[in-house]
């Protein structure tokens, strides 16, 4: 059964001026009296048809209607407009529809309509038709609903067409867009990637170099909390790195001052950093700050704290620590070394000074030259002293440098001994001291540095004299062997305790029994004869028994390949440890 | 009007320094005391409880027995001479190294040698005599 619509109905304007017609021509073309309520309602009628018309034209929507059993139907005014078709009297069918659809979209639309159709069953499709009028190429929206009769039988589709030609193409536009956003997109998440791949390389170089560091390192977020800690930084304060990071620091690392007093938060150098976003960093005018470990001890700590912003932002700290403890022992130890230094040259400076003043302030009429020269005498003793106590720091400091220098000579040992005795002298003679050498001239040649052996003997000597009571004895003996050179220094002095034995050739180290008897002295005069003779690659050692007396042995080798070789050896090894 | 003539003062030095405790009495000597040394802390104490000056001239830092042990018992031995003594530490130490223990043993001045002339000595333990 083919579908058909009747042109001449297809409007219900058309068709209601139609009717007034007919009527005006029933009545010799005058409206009848009788009938003017009708004639209302049809001015009724006929405004709502325009208006609806109008609606459908502003939406581009038309309706249509198809008989099943006839095959024929009408189509609005609308879809009139839509197809672009020319005035016609010709039924409209459903095959005349098709001759209108695009040919793409034919096969699609006679599936889908003439299914429908055959099974009596709604239907919605969307394709392009071809308009008649102008060949222009439209899209529209097709929906066919079911009107069933009283019986319930499906007498005949009722349905709209809808130009969706600007929604479709909008709709295309909007497909085209997302596709090249879609590519947009594509493009930077694949530069993303990249950039991801590129940073967790770098996070990975950066967390080895960070783990590998010799110093301790955390991060800190802006409210204190520890995000990040090396390997390092876990086992200087004796943890796990799971137990510092995501805690905050300030409640995880306890900071100490000298006292052992624990630091507020804002009292530590953290918050400040964090606070004033500055850095921070240790110097020798702050005061000493200590880390608390787990097992509760403790050690001193030098750090930098710096600053991390992002976009100008502060986002925390990253502090960098280690452990100076070490570095405190030796400062201890300088600074000890610099104020006996400076105790030590008060003495003669004082001497001078005093003697200078009685100098100064001799009366000029008295000719006492006998003063004068005494006087003179004490500020060149008081210089004597200075040059010493300077030469000795300069060679303990040399030591400590490693920077003594050796040079190497022929060196009669007799020879420089002789010139040691005699600038000794004096002392010798003041305490009345008996002195007894034993060497051979001219067998005790030896390569050696001569000045450096004359230190050895100097300081072995003047402790004789000095811790040796007057009237007692003092000696020394220089002895040939095959390749060797042994030089004692005996005394019948204080001796060296027992408990004290190990510590003499130690640096500053001066014996109780010593203290008692000379309140002044540097104990650096054995800690530089042992420094030089393992310098020139001998041995020194000693024997001795308090309050009767002390042997010192030195042993040097008198070749000077022999030295050579054994300076080598005992280069770096260091006794003061 | 008589003019009573007036006693010489007698100080004690006890200095182990020989140069300086030569210095110390020469310039007391000069400026009209009578002086006598002694080389540390034990001989001190014993030239003082014989001597007793009216006025002591200690270092601290001496051997067998330092000046603080020293003043301390001849404040306990010395009756009320020893508890009245005039005392001027003269030390190479600091002032604030051992002045709190200084300030025990009733010292009346604590001078430091290398800030402290021969003159400024002699001014200071004039004015305390």
């Amino acid at each position: 059964m083919e579908p058909g619509l009747d042109l001449t109905h297809m409007s219900l304007a058309h068709k209601t001026q139609e009717r007034k017609r007919e009527a005006a021509n029933r009545n010799g073309g005058k409206p009848l009296r009788g009938i003017d309520a009708e004639a209302r309602l049809r001015r009724m009628l006929r405004t709502s048809a325009d208006r609806l018309c109008d609606a459908q034209e502003i939406a581009h929507l038309g309706f249509w209607e198809l008989n099943f059993d006839t095959g024929e139907g009408s189509i609005s005014e609308e879809v009139v407009r839509m197809l672009g078709l020319h005035p016609v009297r010709d039924t409209f069918t459903y095959e005349k529809y098709l001759t209108h659809v695009a040919p793409n979209d034919l096969p699609q639309v006679k599936k889908i309509v003439g299914g429908a159709f055959s099974a009596r069953k709604p239907f919605e499709i969307e394709h392009c038709i071809v308009r008649e009028k102008d060949g222009d190429l439209r899209t529209v929206f097709v929906v066919g609903k079911i009107i069933k009769n009283r019986e319930g039988r499906p007498v005949r589709f009722r349905g709209i067409i809808q130009d969706i030609t600007k929604q479709h193409k909008i709709r295309e536009e909007f497909a085209e867009y997302a596709q090249a956003l879609e590519g947009i997109v594509g493009e930077r998440t694949s530069a993303l990637e990249t950039a991801a791949t590129i940073l967790e390389q770098e996070k990975a170089r950066a967390e080895a170099i960070l783990e590998d560091i010799g110093d301790g390192m955390i991060f800190t977020n802006k409210k204190g909390v520890i995000e990040l800690a090396n390997r390092r930084a876990a086992d200087l304060l004796g943890r796990k790195q799971e137990e510092l990071i995501g805690h905050p620091q300030y409640e995880t690392i306890e900071m100490q001052d000298e006292e052992g007093i624990a630091l507020s938060w804002p009292e530590r150098p953290m918050f400040a950093v964090l606070t004033g976003g500055k850095r921070v960093s240790t110097d020798p005018s702050m005061p000493v700050r200590y880390y608390v470990r787990k097992d509760k001890s403790r050690f001193p700590v030098a750090f930098t704290n710096t600053p991390v912003f992002l976009h100008g932002e502060l986002i925390g700290a990253i502090e960098v620590f280690r452990d100076v403890t070490r570095g405190k022992a030796v400062d201890r130890a300088k600074s000890e070394f610099v104020s006996l230094a400076s105790h030590q040259l008060r003495t003669p400076l004082s001497i001078i000074s005093m003697y200078a003043e009685l100098l100064k302030r001799m009366d000029v009429t008295n000719f006492a030259w006998e003063d004068q020269r005494l006087y003179v005498n004490e500020i060149g003793e008081a210089v004597g002293r200075m040059a010493e106590l300077i030469n000795n720091f300069l060679n303990v400091s040399r030591i400590d440098t490693q920077t003594l220098s050796v040079e190497i000579e022929e060196v009669d040992i007799g020879k420089i001994a002789e010139q040691v005795l005699k600038e000794l002298a004096p002392k010798v003679k003041a305490k009345k001291l008996s002195l007894e050498t034993d060497y051979a001239k001219r067998l005790s040649l030896l390569s050696t540095d001569k000045q450096l052996i004359q230190i050895v003997l100097q300081n072995l000597l003047s402790n004789a004299i000095k811790y040796t009571p007057p009237k007692g004895k003092i000696g020394l003996a220089i002895a040939r062997r095959p390749d060797t050179i042994i030089i004692t220094v005996t005394d019948t002095g204080c001796g060296i305790s027992e408990h004290q034995q190990t510590e003499i050739f130690k640096k500053l180290f001066r014996a109780d029994n010593v203290k008692a008897i000379e309140s002044e002295g540097t104990g650096l005069g054995l800690y530089i004869a042992k420094s030089i003779v393992l310098r020139l690659g001998g041995e020194i050692s000693f024997e001795s028994r308090e309050n009767k007396g002390t042997v010192f042995r030195v042993e040097l080798p008198t070749g000077e390949k022999q030295i050579r070789e054994r300076e080598r050896e005992t280069k770096n090894i260091s006794f003061n440890e | 009007m008589t003019k009573t003539p007036k006693r010489v003062k007698r100080v004690l030095i006890v200095e182990d320094e020989p140069s300086i405790m030569r210095a110390l009495a020469t310039v007391f000597v000069r400026e009209g005391f009578e002086a006598t040394t002694a080389g540390d802390g034990e001989e001190g104490l014993a030239a003082a409880l014989r001597d007793r000056p009216d006025l002591i001239i200690l270092d601290i830092v001496m051997p067998r027995m330092d000046g603080m042990e020293m003043l301390t018992r001849i404040r306990r031995d010395g009756g009320a001479w020893g508890k009245s003594v005039k005392a001027i530490v003269y030390s190479n130490l600091s002032y604030n190294e051992k002045h709190g223990e200084a300030a025990g043993v009733g010292v009346k001045d604590f001078l430091v040698k290398a800030d402290t002339s021969l003159a400024e000595v002699v001014r200071i333990a004039k004015e305390t005599l």
